[in-house]
């Protein structure tokens, strides 16, 4: 049996390879720049209403008035007091929901019988809305650092506690595997193969458990302190001084973009596989 | 020579999760592997060679009978042993290099000849230049590649492959396997290697053993008297196919 071998004729390769043509950067940064158009325009939809009457400067103030006494207060020392106040609390609040909720999720997860016991009470408490717990908390503790702290841990603990729990019980049954295989101790097979696997599940909850951290810092400063963002908020809005009041929901804002874009930074430097 | 590997009247109970019922998965099971040499073991799908092969690994316990390696019963995986898994087996978060070197520190081996060992492992897998990878990285060929050294590091006497080229493109995996046989004849280790690929039974093995359908027993063991070192050529010679036609009516009739 004969084959038969069809090859094109050399033609073909000898003409030059056209270059391509270039991405315009309209598509190279397509979300950026859709992204920034939504921003802008909302601030100038913000600014047009207040300047033509339609909206009242009175009660939503106006982006540029915000901005000028952005630039006015940030510097002083009064305003420094509120940030630094929440800052504290929230920080501290979060670092310890991160290391509670890892230590108590990851063995849930991980004990076939401690998932099946404590999984349903940390559904149920899970789907109380964590304010409610505001007024036991203040009970509880009073109404000081402590008890603010407490407050921050317990709207963001939750979120990090179930997504443990998934990181650990999630774990590829091929990944165990390799680890028994190779002897591995019990040890071992937690530093090496359980906790890596659930790393970015847990990344995953801080995202969540940032934005309900910040949540409760300012509730818990609305009704049970003389310091912070969230009082500054109440004592400013109370007062019809909107412009301050909205530098600091801003400046909230910001804080919540900067702290999740830690936990992005952390996932594509350490979780990039 | 010695029987390296040999499992008399072996009954494993296969139980998934918790919440499963358990299965039958291998009933009177009798087989020996002779030392250094390249046994593969074939049968129906879901027939129980998988679930065989992790007994001998010591991954699964044995319900009746007994597995021995080396003259002495397993009691769990051991540094006699050690298993290429199927696909996605190599741990994501860590690199090529750190893959390979995963069984050895594990066993706490930090002499100083670990990086030699692991380069040289590199070079006789052919992953020069991907050390710093991660698996995601890596074609489904090359991760086997990474998957076998792994193995290989820690210097097993018995090497058991758990259809190591199944998810590998055609062309490729006939590559690895005049490749595996290369590096079988370097190291001499014994291998225990499972697959439904009856052509890539044939080509690897000294034996292949036919297992029935579930629960498995051994069906039949045909002895392939091919001349070594085998070649691409011999893929695809009328010998092969004569055992390829044995070894698929065999098949065929257990299942």
């Amino acid at each position: 049996m004969s084959t038969t071998v069809i090859e094109p004729t050399p033609t073909g390769f000898a003409k030059p390879i056209p270059t391509l043509p270039p991405v315009p950067w309209t598509e190279r940064y397509f979300r950026l720049l859709w992204g920034t158009v939504g921003i802008v325009g909302c601030l100038m939809l913000w600014q047009v209403g207040t300047s033509t009457g339609v909206l009242d400067p009175l009660f939503v103030s106006s982006p540029l008035e915000v901005l000028r006494t952005a630039l006015r207060i940030l510097p002083s020392a009064e305003f420094m007091g509120h940030l630094i106040n929440t800052s504290q609390s929230l920080f501290l609040g979060l670092f310890i929901a991160l290391v509670v909720g890892i230590f108590v999720g990851l063995p849930i997860g991980w004990f076939p019988r401690l998932n099946a016991t404590f999984e349903p009470v940390i559904a149920a408490v899970y789907g109380v809305p964590y304010i409610a717990f505001l007024p036991v908390i203040i009970m509880w503790t009073g109404i000081g650092m402590t008890s603010r702290v407490i407050i921050v841990f317990w709207s963001a603990v939750f979120p990090l506690i179930i997504n443990s729990i998934q990181g650990a019980r999630e774990v590829d049954d091929n990944y165990l595997r390799v680890g028994r295989s190779f002897s591995a101790t019990n040890l071992q097979m937690f530093v090496t193969i359980t906790l890596p696997s659930a790393v970015p599940y847990i990344l995953a909850g801080l995202r969540t458990s940032i934005g309900r951290a910040i949540v409760g810092v300012v509730v818990a400063e609305f009704f049970m302190s003389s310091k912070g963002l969230g009082y500054f908020i109440n004592l400013k809005a109370n007062a019809l001084e909107m412009a301050p009041a909205f530098v600091a929901i801003v400046l909230l804002a910001l804080f919540g973009i900067a702290l999740v874009s830690i936990v992005t930074y952390i996932e594509n430097r350490f979780c990039n596989w | 020579m010695p029987n390296k590997i040999s499992a008399r009247d072996v009954a494993i109970v296969y139980r998934g999760k918790l919440d499963r019922e358990p299965v039958l998965a291998c009933h009177s099971v009798d087989l020996d592997v002779e030392e250094g040499s390249f046994v593969s073991i074939v049968g129906p799908s879901g027939c129980g060679k998988t679930t065989f092969l992790y007994a001998v690994d010591g991954l699964l316990p044995v319900n009746g009978g007994e597995i021995r390696v080396n003259g002495k019963p397993i009691n769990g995986p051991g540094k006699d042993r050690a298993m290429v898994f199927q696909s996605a087996s190599l741990l994501p978060w860590r690199t090529v290099w750190s893959n390979i070197l995963y069984g050895l520190k594990l066993k706490g081996d930090y002499q100083q000849d670990k990086s030699a060992k692991i380069e040289s492992l590199i070079d006789l897998v052919g992953l020069r230049g991907f050390e710093k990878r991660y698996p995601s990285e890596l074609s489904g060929g090359m991760q086997q590649r990474a998957n076998l050294a792994r193995a290989l590091a820690v210097d097993p006497d018995i090497l058991l492959l758990d259809e190591p080229f199944a998810s590998v493109d055609a062309q490729t995996r006939e590559k690895l396997q005049v490749e595996l046989t290369e590096i079988w004849a370097r190291t001499g280790k014994t291998m225990l290697f499972v697959t439904h690929d009856i052509a890539e039974a044939v080509f690897l093995s000294d034996l292949v053993i036919v297992f029935s359908a579930r629960p498995a027993r051994v069906r039949a063991t045909v002895r392939i008297d091919m001349p070594r070192p085998r070649s691409l050529e011999t893929k695809h010679s009328a010998r092969l196919q004569e055992y390829f036609k044995q070894v698929w009516s065999l098949i065929e009739s257990s299942a």
